[in-house]
């Protein structure tokens, strides 16, 4: 016996060696990540409810049936799915077994769930997916945050899902959090009489969003053995989900970290660093034991150890052996073979933390409360936190359950978000006036520390024990959130902890009322409150069409023909009004209706007066044309679009149809909720065409409005004026020609134009709207041919030449050598010109005096000249022009 | 093809020429001499074979002309020679090279493209017999050629055959000149263009002044294709040494030379003449300059 207790001594001696250097851990999965502001949206990102055609919903079935869940096979709709990175879908309403008969007729089984890439904006996945065929309706899911107005102004605070889990992305858990708002609202945001002491790296006191919150001269740095805090990420993060300082503008919330802007300051931390940085770079810690006690002298009520033993050497071996003798030693009572001076630290923290040297209470609470972080091996072994002195705290993730990394057995006492990086982590302050996101259950500790400190402020004061406080938090653990067999021990649930065992009975409603639209009603009332002004944490409305069943009614046992639906108050304060909507009610029916209020442990007050309603009669749908109905006119170049908007007046579902004229006519769903309606007169032959929208509410009522229009008769394009020809001097100087002064359209049409160059040679040209530009490239002649075209294509033509001529050169003779006609042209307007062509030996072949131009030049046939050498004397203008001319 | 339609397409205006015999280039006079007398060389010994055994000498000219400088401009190098062999015989040679200003070459749409000097050549060869005292006959072909453009070259063979009569101071000369092969152009079909052949005759006469002389020629042409032409000129020589002439030549449209008026000089030593002659009055040709060294023996 002796032996065996001496070698289990030395085992963990051996443990405990290495604990002082390698093997004590900071309990995160650290996986920072700098917080980048998002744009808020109104909607769920990545979710939304979509309604198919009959058809569509069909082809669907038929391929989710086979296993897939995302269709391939419509290649319309699969290739707008995959625009938006659709990941599953799945029916809104599941199929309902003996009601799926009613379901289907319903229309309900054509309501799908769309899961798709949460980057894609909910407007964008909108617009891809509502023109697609077969899809009716797309419906962005809302955010359910009505009742979770932030309560501080802390611009972080939307991001640390961890204290209010609304389930607003996809797959997350509603209410998987700690609901720490209602005890914000309604019971504390903390007190500076509770002291936490943060067992841990050291927690930065300069940051903007803790400053003032650590006790720094009763801090001390346990790895050094000196008085010098240095600032640590782990033991900031940690401090800051407890005490970061709350409604500041600044940064993140703090459980109980008090609200700046009403002067309430909250709970007060000291820094107990067990972990820092050696001169050399690498890890120093130690003093684990002497900074609980030290906690414990220095007024702190609640160690939070967010570390613990680690088993895996250098190489990721996990030391099994180690782990299990470990986990024993601290299975055991603090005595005997089993003594140790960790568990000497704990036990003298509970039973002396709050109270003074003769063992009076100081604080609101006497004696203290060690609470340590399971791990992060998920695994089995979690010493010290399986000690029966400490709470030990396991983690789960915003989806509900147990985080894939949390330690987990029957001797973990709680669970609190730690986190899970597949989708979001614990946002909370790290030095240098940064946030950032870890995970672990490192993370999950400081939850439990920051909802004890609550408890103990709500709740403490002389005679409140360490015991009272445990009761509170492992009897007030939010059961909603399942988390049996995962072992992990339940949810920590702030209000849960406050209220256990309280009775905040509200009192009865007095002015429930209703009002009725259609077949719809709304019953609104005031929330009511207990005697110590504690609201009502819900309601029962409880409503029916036979008075005397609701009149019986209790939430508990509702009846037949009676429905019950809870309303839960959230933040609306006593006072504030509550709203509760009926719809797709029968029409013209009187209901009757009556409000039960209940507090969070479920302690009902007496019902509200019954109220009666009575339902309207069913207005059909309204569709309205916003640039009015027609009839229209359309030139045959024309495109008309129209904006409707379909609206029912009892808010009722409404399903619109086109029936088209023409193959002119387009009926869209438009991004703006509205309806378009896009008439491309070119579509369609001239003649008078209608077409029909019909709007059908899901009860049947049916609305219409006929569209009328005329196309009228195409008149083609008509050449106004000649085109001018052109000489261009400049190669590679662009010159340009409004063609509208040549062309025009009787219709009034925008005409475009087309361009047939004989030689691309002399010059580019490229027709832009009515302007064609010109840009010569070599010296030369062309001929060009404009065709105006209107919307249908009847075109008109014309022509114009382009001379592209050396700028001194003022006479052209052409071809040279020439073979029978030959060209003189000269400036560019016609003039008389004396034309002489002689031979070589001086005979004159030809003389006359002819009109010529540079775009008309004149001819001479020199067909009947022998082959030789001619001389071509061009006289115009007063000057004479000499050249030699080659007749071959 | 279609460009040239298409430009057809907007002529204001388009007339034919007349038609032009094949290479008159021949028909230049190149012998300064001759060329001062207005062209009228078909009594001369260096054109006219026939002329030669009536000759008291034979006679070798080199001459340079600048043709028509202020519209073909052309440079044109000359070696003229008549031999007189025996009594009876006569041999004259012709050869000419013509260097033409290079042109611009220009395509149908009116785009330069460069330029081509053309040039042309001619070589002839004749022989002169004597009969009787009064009766001989000469006869001469020629050889000319022209390239027009890097792949355009044209020639022609042609000939003159000429009766001469001689008495005291007077030769008369009559026959056919520049009777030779066509040319074709490149009109499809092929335009057969025939050289400006002519029925010539001509007079020559030579009277003696003591210390000078005068010699004066005339020519008439009538061309084939249709067209007369003439010449007539003259010469006065002081003491065989000092010469000066003067002519004219008339030429109808259709005549290959056109109408001018020469001027003209020589000076002779020893045999050694040199001569110049100068044409006017034509705005075609005039100020062409012929300058010849001969050697008379």
């Amino acid at each position: 016996m002796k032996k065996t207790l001496l070698l289990l001594t030395a085992g963990l001696l051996s443990v405990y060696s290495c604990i002082q250097v390698n093997d004590t851990e900071m309990q995160t999965e650290e996986v920072p990540s700098v917080l980048e502001k998002e744009t808020f949206s109104p909607y769920v990102e990545g979710v939304a409810h979509v309604y198919f055609s009959e058809e569509a919903t069909a082809e669907l079935e038929r391929e989710l049936a086979s296993g897939t869940t995302v269709p391939t096979r419509s290649s319309d709709l699969s290739d707008g799915l995959r625009e938006i990175g659709v990941r599953s879908m799945e029916r809104l309403f599941p199929d309902a077994g003996r009601f799926e008969a009613r379901t289907r007729a319903e229309g309900l089984h054509r309501w799908y769930k769309v899961e798709y890439d949460p980057s894609i904006p909910a407007t964008r996945a909108s617009e891809v997916i509502s023109g697609l065929r077969g899809v009716e309706i797309w419906e962005p899911v809302a955010k359910v945050r009505s009742h979770a107005e932030l309560p501080f102004n802390d611009p972080y605070l939307k991001d640390q899902w961890h204290y209010y889990n609304d389930g607003s992305r996809s797959g997350w858990k509603p209410g998987a959090d700690i609901n720490v708002f209602p005890v914000w609202q309604n019971y504390t945001k903390g007190s500076s009489d509770v002291i936490v002491a943060i067992v841990d790296g050291g927690v930065d006191y300069n940051h903007e969003d803790l400053a003032g919150q650590v006790i720094t001269n009763a801090s001390y740095n346990f790895a050094k053995g000196n008085s010098k805090i240095n600032p640590n990420s782990h033991g900031t993060h940690v401090g800051g989900t407890i005490a970061a300082i709350n409604n500041n503008g600044i940064g993140v919330s703090g459980i109980a970290g008090g609200d700046a802007a009403a002067g309430i300051k909250g709970t007060r931390l000291i820094s107990c660093q067990v972990f820092d940085t050696s001169t050399d770079g690498g890890s120093v810690s130690g003093g684990f034991e002497n900074a609980i006690k030290w906690a414990a002298d220095h007024g702190a009520l609640i160690a939070n150890n967010s570390w613990g033993y680690d088993f895996t050497d250098d190489k990721g071996n996990f030391n099994l052996e180690d782990a299990i003798k470990t986990q024993e030693l601290f299975d055991h009572p603090n005595e005997g073979s089993y003594a140790n001076s960790l568990k000497s630290a704990i036990d003298y923290f509970n039973k002396y933390a709050g109270m003074d040297e003769k063992g009076n209470q100081t604080g609101p609470m006497a004696g203290g409360l060690v609470l340590f972080s399971a791990g992060n091996d998920n695994r089995i072994y979690g010493a010290p936190a399986n000690y029966a002195g400490v709470l030990a705290v396991g983690a789960i993730g915003p989806v509900g359950g147990r985080a894939y990394y949390s330690t987990h057995g029957d001797w973990v006492d709680i669970a609190a978000p730690g986190g899970d990086s597949n989708y979001a982590m614990i946002l909370s302050t790290t030095p240098g006036n940064k946030y950032e996101s870890m995970q672990g259950t490192s993370m999950a500790c400081p939850h439990l520390s920051g909802v004890a400190a609550l408890v103990i402020a709500a709740c403490g004061g002389p005679g409140f024990t360490r015991d009272m406080l445990v009761e509170r938090l492992l009897g007030g653990v939010n059961k909603e959130i399942n988390l049996r067999n995962q072992q992990i021990g339940n949810l920590v649930d702030a209000l849960g902890a406050i209220t256990y065992g309280t009775d905040e009975m509200p009192a009865p409603v007095t002015d429930l009322r209703g009002e009725s639209a259609s077949n719809n009603i709304t019953y609104s009332w005031s929330v009511t409150g207990s005697e110590n002004n504690i609201p009502a944490h819900g309601y029962f409305l409880l409503w029916g069409t036979d008075r005397s069943a609701v009149e019986k009614a209790t939430p508990k046992e509702p009846g037949a023909g009676v429905t019950s639906l809870n309303v839960v108050s959230g933040s609306v304060p006593i006072g504030g009004t509550l709203q509760a909507s009926l719809s797709k009610l029968a029409f013209e029916t009187v209901y009757y209706a009556k409000v039960t209020g209940y507090d969070y442990n479920l302690h009902y007050a007496e019902p509200s007066a019954i109220v009666s309603v009575k339902t309207g009669a069913n207005q059909v749908p309204v569709i309205s044309a916003e640039s009015g109905a027609g009839p229209f006119t359309l030139k045959p170049f024309e495109t008309l679009n129209l904006t409707f908007d379909i609206s029912d007046p009892d808010g009722h579902t409404v399903k619109t149809g086109y029936e088209s004229g023409s193959a002119a006519e387009e009926w869209s769903k438009i991004p703006n909720g509205k309806y378009g309606l896009r008439i491309v007169a070119a579509n369609a032959d001239p003649g008078t065409y209608s077409g029909r929208i019909t709007a059908t509410d899901e009860f049947g009522g049916t609305s219409s409005m006929t569209i009328q229009y005329t196309v009228l008769e195409n008149q083609p394009p008509v050449k106004s004026a000649d085109l001018e020809n052109l000489l261009l001097q400049r190669v590679g100087e662009e010159t340009q020609i409004n063609m509208s002064g040549y062309f025009s359209d009787p219709d009034g049409e925008k005409l475009t134009y087309e361009i047939q160059n004989e030689d691309p040679k002399v010059a580019h040209l490229v027709a832009e709207g009515e302007t064609i530009y010109i840009t010569p490239l070599k010296y030369g002649l062309t001929t060009v041919t404009v065709r105006a075209l209107d919307a249908r294509r009847s075109s008109a033509e014309g022509s114009f030449k382009i001379l592209v001529r050396d700028p001194s050169i003022e006479i052209q003779v052409y071809p040279n050598p020439v073979v029978s006609d030959l060209y003189i042209a000269t400036g560019e307007t016609p003039q008389e010109t004396e034309i002489i062509i002689t031979s070589a030996t001086g005979q004159k072949v030809f003389e006359e005096t002819l009109s010529a131009s540079a775009f008309s030049p004149a001819m001479v046939d020199m067909s009947a000249c022998s082959p030789g050498q001619y001389a071509a004397i061009v006289r115009f203008g007063g000057k004479e022009y000499r050249q030699t001319v080659i007749k071959k | 093809m279609k460009k040239i339609i298409t430009l057809a397409a907007f002529l204001l205006t388009g007339l034919a020429a007349l038609a032009q015999p094949a290479m008159p280039f021949m028909r230049i006079d190149r012998n300064p001499v001759t060329a001062a007398m207005g062209g009228a060389e078909s009594v001369s010994p260096l054109y006219n074979p026939g002329i030669l055994p009536f000759a008291s000498s034979s006679n070798v000219v080199a001459s340079y002309q600048l043709w028509a400088p202020r519209t073909v401009g052309s440079n044109h190098f000359n070696l003229l020679a008549g031999i007189k062999v025996g009594e009876k015989l006569g041999i004259t040679a012709l050869g000419a090279y013509q260097m033409g200003k290079p042109y611009t070459i220009v395509d149908a749409s009116g785009a330069p493209g460069g330029t081509f000097s053309p040039n042309e050549m001619m070589a002839g060869l004749g022989i002169g017999f004597r009969f009787t005292e009064s009766l001989g006959i000469g006869a001469t072909v020629r050889f000319a050629s022209e390239k027009l453009t890097a792949k355009n070259s044209y020639s022609t063979i042609a000939g003159d055959l000429l009766l001469v009569y001689r008495t005291n101071g007077l030769t008369l000369t009559g026959g056919i000149a520049s009777l030779g092969t066509g040319v074709a152009d490149e009109i499809a079909g092929s335009n057969n263009h025939l050289p400006p052949t002519s029925v010539r005759i001509g007079a020559g006469y030579h009277y003696d002044l003591g210390e000078g002389i005068i010699n004066a020629a005339v020519d008439a042409d009538y061309y084939l294709a249709g067209g007369l032409g003439g010449a007539l000129g003259a010469e006065y020589g002081y003491k065989e040494m000092v010469f000066v002439r003067a002519g004219a030549h008339v030429g109808g449209q259709a005549a290959p030379i056109p109408t001018y008026v020469s001027l003209g000089a020589g000076v002779k030593f020893s045999g050694v003449h040199l001569d110049v002659s100068f044409l006017t009055f034509n705005e075609i040709i005039g100020n062409t300059l012929t300058a010849g060294i001969g050697y008379e023996f």
